[in-house]
């Protein structure tokens, strides 16, 4: 009896605990499937960023860049010492120890000015790029979406602000209308110059984009299924044109950071008391005793300039790669 | 499914559709037209599959987009469901395009990359106000996918993932899902392997069933033609050239130029194999066609009249239309 | 063909005219006038007397008329020529201008037939070894040439050669004071003077030209007709030097014709550094000293030579491409 009782609660232990083991299965199943559902789910904005990842040039060229950023913006925060601080008993010292990078000609500590100009160089360069790809996005938006001779007109008028050399005219705008602004102005001036000379390009990629997708046959099928045009625009064009204005920004942003030290290197860029890295560049080989005799002061600042435009170019490079369609399964 | 002859779904009328040939200067007015339809009527009825045949360029594919007011016509008119919508506006039109639809013919461009099946699917369903986004738009996606043979799980994936078969079934839920009356097959199949085609195929012919449909199917493929329609259109150069019941076509061709495309359609059968009838010469220029009847150019039967007179479009049999002089000598052709 | 080029620079004329309005119309906004700079007082005269000079010399000069008709009054001077006087030099800015640009001629010329020899091959060779050790280090180099700041390079290398090592003169284009005993000599201490303002204009077009071929290789070899060449039984050579190579020289002369005005424009801040006088140092020193004639002169000049290249690109794509020939 008290076997054929255990017995019992044997079995009917036994179903429960297969009862419980395929409730936990289909579970475990249930949730495999969604799982599994989800690694296959790939967007497109993955699979770019899938492809970036693969590049180790781009990877390193974004701890770079963060590195730099984090430096020069993030740091400063914590250890705020006045760049002006001019100590005239430390002129000219060579790096050390309290002076990583050494000091100018007014005792003044490098690394700060350094810094402090690196965020002039990169604040400079992101807004101009910002205006560039404004006005090219705009002006290609408008020439190929609209065609005709709206079209016509806003490409000739590119190909007029295309022929100006950009240096020759960047220095003379900068001459001829600098002089009437002071140094924080002039700092406005220079970005609002190098941003209305340099959309023409993205202008064009965008005008050739949208031509070409307004080819495509799904623009068509929006058509045919009475999707507004408005919403054409927005759901259809511009997610496919994003990723074009991504990299030239990218691009064009490392290219304004070149021109902006260029200009000031040149002495028509950022003045005084503002600082940049072409500037510092600029008093650093006033004398050929400085560059000969005090490097740092060119060094450190070239280098930067260096380091942080590679990066950069890094990063929209392997961006660009990333989108070729190329790349993707077809 | 029976074809309801009191219900004219599509009704056009000596439709022209001429594109303008882009002049090289920057003034100066266009003289010079491309005549892709040149006067084309037909009438569509409930529940038939009407396919249109004939060569590259020969204007199939601007009819097909033109009845649906895709491309404004030149002149003509285009009747839908006995309204006239030759000159309404886009904005008009947009709110009819839930009844008619088109399929394409390219599964890889004719899909938004960026988008998922079900975003591409329920686009315009929440366009239109069908539904709202939520678990009953879902719900209906996925009933409409599983009717065009794809699975629930695909709805979140991306066109990229999809073999060019898959991707024509998601371009027939795309337009399925808006219940239309009248579907334009724009070569629907002619970009698939031909084991897939026959799939699609059979799969368009059920949804017709099942769902009320009317089709114009667009091929240069007579033999993927013959399978699904009706009543054949044979078009050459821009105009409707023979009209009949498909069967009708196959057996007694009257125009000459559908006895050449029906020569060239492979056979392995031995018994049946018919002598091929090659015409000399290319197609002419759609720019400055020929005068008087089209095809006279590279026709074994053309004389000095039809290099003259331009034939008349005319029932010569039951239900069936030929526009030529000498259709009659037709079946004599190539003996 | 004739009809192709004739419309070309017909269509140009217009686009002249308005980049000279454009430009007249910047400059004015400098600040100063012109007569405050071309009559100097001289040390006898009153400060009545000096003004009355200098008005003398606005009224007939011109700058007191408007804008418009100074605009006229220049151009036609500039048609016929005339591109008015430097007020720095007091000499017609055609003279004062002319040395200048034989210099930078030089200098440019060098380095655009260096540059585009070494980026050739390269970028070729790249594109056919694709993912080689060859292809990764020309790609780095890329990235490095053009992410350096010119200046920069330039001062790295006087820090280096000249400074450390003098192995090369600092600064200039001829040894001052140094009197050549025969022509060879005279070009040698030129080209000593070159050495490094050109390395460093190479370096920097080299980067982007070796993309650039690269890339247009790239495209091409993946065409189609290059697989059909090859399984024609074609050596690789062949197909690599007869074929590709050919088509590729399409996108390659538009590089070379855009180069001309980039390489122009962008001499300027390494003329700079190496005091090569060129004529980047001039437009620069008349921008500080305001000398009017001379910016606006340079100027359309920098923008002339982009239309020119411009023109000549169209020209010898017709030339090169034959379907642009038959169309």
């Amino acid at each position: 009896m008290e076997e054929n009782k255990n017995k019992k609660v044997e079995l009917e232990e036994k179903e429960l605990s297969v009862e419980e083991s395929k409730a936990a299965q289909a579970l475990r199943e249930e949730q495999l499937s969604k799982q599994e559902r989800d690694d296959v789910v790939i967007s497109p904005t993955k699979v770019i960023w899938n492809n970036f990842k693969e590049k180790k040039i781009a990877l390193l060229g974004l701890g770079i860049f963060a590195f730099i950023l984090v430096v020069s913006f993030i740091i400063p925060i914590f250890t705020p010492s006045d760049i002006n601080d001019i100590d005239a008993t430390k002129i000219y010292q060579a790096p050390n120890f309290t002076n990583w990078f050494g000091t100018d000609k007014l005792g003044r500590d490098y690394f700060n000015r350094v810094v402090t100009g690196g965020k002039v160089s990169l604040y400079v360069g992101a807004i101009a790029t910002t205006i560039a790809t404004f006005l090219g996005v705009l002006v290609g938006s408008i020439a190929g979406f609209y065609g005709g001779k709206i079209d016509n007109l806003l490409m000739r008028f590119a190909e007029i602000v295309r022929s100006f050399p950009f240096l020759p005219l960047a220095i003379t705008l900068s001459a001829a209308l600098g002089s009437r602004y002071d140094a924080s102005q002039k700092m406005l001036l220079i970005m609002v110059i190098l941003g209305i000379l340099g959309w023409t390009g993205l202008a064009r990629m965008i005008r050739g984009m949208i031509l070409s997708l307004r080819e495509q046959e799904f623009m068509v099928a929006a058509k045919a299924l009475g999707i507004k045009d408005r919403n054409q625009i927005l759901r259809h064009i511009i997610p496919n044109v994003v990723s074009i204005i991504i990299v030239s920004a990218t691009l064009g942003f490392a290219g304004n950071i070149l021109v902006e030290s260029g200009l000031s290197f040149l002495g028509f860029g950022i003045t005084d008391p503002d600082t940049s890295w072409g500037l510092l560049i600029k008093d650093a080989t006033a004398s050929s005793t400085n560059v000969q005799w005090r490097p740092w002061l060119w060094i450190f600042p070239g280098v930067l300039i260096l380091l942080t435009v590679l990066s950069v170019n890094f990063i929209g490079d392997g961006l660009r790669d990333a989108i070729d369609p190329r790349n993707n399964g077809r | 499914m029976a074809i309801d002859k009191s219900k004219v779904v599509i009704e056009i009328n000596d439709l022209k559709k001429y594109f303008p040939v882009k002049s090289s200067s920057f003034f100066g007015k266009n003289k010079m037209w491309v005549k892709a339809n040149d006067g084309v009527s037909l009438k569509i009825y409930k529940g038939e599959t009407v396919g249109l045949v004939g060569e590259s360029g020969c204007g199939k594919s601007t009819l097909g987009r033109t009845i649906l007011k895709l491309l404004e016509p030149t002149d003509g008119q285009i009747l839908f469901n006995g309204n006239d919508i030759t000159h309404m506006k886009q904005r008009h039109i947009r709110p009819m395009r839930t009844d008619m639809q088109i399929i394409f013919q390219d599964p890889y461009s004719s899909l938004d990359p960026k988008m998922t099946v079900g975003q591409i699917i329920g686009e315009a369903l929440t366009e239109h106000n069908i539904y709202k986004k939520g678990q009953e738009l879902e719900d209906y996606i996925i009933s409409v996918m599983n009717k065009c043979g794809l699975d629930d799980y695909m709805i979140h994936r991306y066109p990229h993932q999809f073999s060019g078969g898959q991707r024509q079934r998601i371009g027939i839920a795309r337009s399925l899902a808006l219940n239309p009356d009248f579907i334009v097959c724009d070569e629907a199949v002619s970009a698939l392997d031909v084991s897939i085609q026959s799939q699609v195929l059979n799969l368009l012919m059920d949804l017709k069933d099942d769902n009320d449909l009317t089709y114009l199917f667009i091929s240069h493929d007579l033999s993927v033609v013959k399978h699904i329609s009706d009543r054949i259109g044979v078009m050459y150069l821009g105009d409707l050239v023979e009209l009949a019941p498909s069967n009708d076509i196959y057996v007694d061709p009257k125009h000459p130029y559908t006895k050449a495309l029906l020569s060239a359609i492979p056979t392995s059968d031995v018994e049946k194999q018919k002598k091929r009838i090659i015409l000399p010469g290319g197609i002419p220029s759609n720019v400055f066609p020929p005068s008087g009847c089209k095809f006279h150019t590279r026709c074994p039967l053309a004389t000095e009249k039809c290099k003259q007179e331009v034939p008349e479009w005319r029932e010569v049999a039951e239900d069936h239309f030929v526009s030529c002089h000498f259709y009659e000598k037709t079946k004599t052709m190539g003996n | 063909m004739l009809k192709y080029i004739v419309k070309r620079i017909l269509y140009l004329i217009p686009v002249i005219f308005v980049i000279s309005i454009i430009l007249f119309a910047l400059l004015n906004l400098m600040p100063g006038s012109p007569e405050q700079f071309m009559v100097q007082c001289a040390p006898n005269q009153s400060q009545e007397q000096c003004n009355q000079a200098r008005e003398d010399f606005r009224i007939r000069n011109g700058y007191d008329k408007p804008l418009p008709t100074q605009y006229v009054l220049w151009i036609t001077n500039v048609i016929q020529g005339d591109l008015g006087e430097s007020s720095r030099f007091n000499m017609p800015v055609a003279d004062a201008v002319g040395p200048f640009i034989k210099n930078s001629i030089i200098l440019n010329a060098w380095v655009l037939v260096m540059s585009f020899l070494i980026a050739i091959p390269i970028g070729i060779l790249s594109a056919v070894k694709r993912y080689s050790f060859f292809d990764n280090f020309w790609q780095v180099f890329s990235l490095l040439g053009i992410s350096m700041p010119s200046f920069f390079f330039g001062i790295l290398l006087i820090y280096l050669f000249s400074m450390t090592l003098q192995w090369t003169p600092l600064s200039g284009m001829i040894t001052t004071g140094y009197q050549a005993p025969n022509i060879f000599a005279h070009w040698w201490d030129i080209f000593k003077h070159m050495i490094l303002p050109s390395t460093v204009l190479i370096i920097g077009s080299l980067a982007g030209t070796i993309r650039y071929v690269r890339s247009a290789m790239l495209d091409i070899i993946r065409q189609d007709y290059i697989r059909t060449a090859r399984a024609k039984g074609l050596s690789e050579r062949v197909v690599i030097y007869s074929h590709a190579f050919r088509n590729a020289l399409i996108p390659v002369v538009t590089l070379v014709a855009f180069s001309i005005p980039a390489l122009f424009s962008g001499s300027t801040i390494t003329e700079s550094i190496f005091q090569w006088p060129g004529i980047g140092q001039v437009l620069i020193r008349a921008l500080n000293e305001q000398d009017f004639s001379v910016v606006l002169a340079m100027n359309m000049f920098y923008a002339m030579l982009a239309l020119l290249a411009n023109l000549i690109m169209d020209v010898s794509y017709a030339l090169v491409d034959p379907r642009v020939k038959l169309s």
